[in-house]
């Protein structure tokens, strides 16, 4: 025979939390009356809490908070919604373009543009002074009533050190 | 979390302190004055809920108690009605209940009350803060202590 059964066993035996001291009871006939003896105090005992009164649960009515949190995010994924849809576009839209032949156009005539160029003379002209100078100017000057162009080599002092006449020429006339 | 551990235990809060003060304006009172302590607490989570029903329990306790202390006989009517009697004697017996739960240990009372709510061994151990290999140990005990104080005050079971 397997070892008596506790007081709390017993309990939870009678609670449905023990099954397995039921082999043992059927045996036992010490720990079947101990059984009954705990059996009817807590009987007593429930009872009588019990019969303190009983009352419906009440009706709990949870009423959800509005959560700020989730409506600011939801805006926010709203307006970055519409951002994205009225951005405009940096990339040009592909459409659907109707290619058709277009018209054979006869090409206009080529016609070359005349270039007038200032060209230098190569010819020095004049030389007025040989002296060696370290700094001078080029000035362009109109020589005579024919106003005849012309470069002029002026150093710092005044004085004119070369002259180079300048004639206009046709690019194709050279 | 505050709001499923209200919804999931205040109604039995209110049963247990119904059960215990006798009134139901006085347990719901008792029953938001608990859950709004609970609120304020820095932890959450199902580790509140031995605290929850200590604290209510202990607070419905001292209120039968203190009812015990004050009780005054009620007035006899001049015209009895058929079944007065009876609740009269009904009275009598929750008073004398709520004066031996008044006299056990908090955790003994806390349980025998949580037990009568209809809780799952499970339930009593995760809710009084014991081992669930313990929880019939303990229920035998707070009977047989609850037994004897009534039995030692009023001297019998009726």
């Amino acid at each position: 025979m397997s070892m008596c059964l506790t007081d709390g066993q017993l309990r939870e035996y009678l609670d449905g939390e023990f099954p397995a001291a039921g082999a043992h009871l059927l045996e036992c006939g010490e720990c079947r009356g101990r059984c009954e003896t705990v059996r009817e105090c807590g009987v007593f005992v429930m009872d009588s809490i019990r019969s303190l009164g009983h009352v419906d649960a009440p009706v709990i009515v949870m009423r959800r908070r509005f959560d700020w949190r989730f409506a600011t995010a939801g805006v926010l994924a709203a307006g970055l919604a519409a951002w994205f849809v009225l951005l405009p576009k940096s990339q040009p839209k592909i459409e659907h373009v109707v290619v058709s032949k277009p018209p054979v156009v006869n090409p206009p005539a080529v016609v070359a543009p005349v270039k007038t160029v200032v060209k230098r003379a190569k010819k020095k002209i004049a030389m007025p002074d040989e002296d060696s100078f370290e700094t001078a100017v080029v000035m362009r000057v109109a020589l005579g009533p024919d106003e005849v162009l012309a470069d002029v080599l002026v150093t710092p002092d005044g004085r004119i050190h070369a002259l180079c006449l300048v004639t206009e020429e046709g690019e194709g006339q050279e | 979390m505050f709001e499923q551990l209200f919804a999931t235990h205040y109604p039995r809060v209110v049963s247990m302190l119904v059960r215990v003060t006798g009134t139901r304006a006085r347990a719901e009172e008792i029953a938001a004055d608990v859950f709004s302590k609970l609120a304020s607490q820095p932890k959450g989570g199902e580790d509140l809920l031995p605290w929850l029903y200590r604290t209510a329990s202990n607070a419905g306790l001292d209120v039968a108690r203190a009812n015990a202390r004050a009780r005054k006989l009620p007035a006899v009517p001049d015209r009895v009605e058929p079944e007065a009697l009876d609740k009269l004697l009904q009275a009598e017996r929750d008073a004398k209940v709520r004066r031996v739960l008044g006299e056990l240990k908090p955790r003994d009372a806390e349980l025998l009350l949580l037990r009568a709510e209809g809780m799952s061994y499970k339930e009593l151990a995760a809710a009084c803060e014991v081992s669930a290999g313990s929880v019939g140990t303990l229920l035998v005990r707070a009977e047989a202590e609850f037994a004897r104080r009534y039995q030692a005050r009023f001297g019998d079971r009726r």
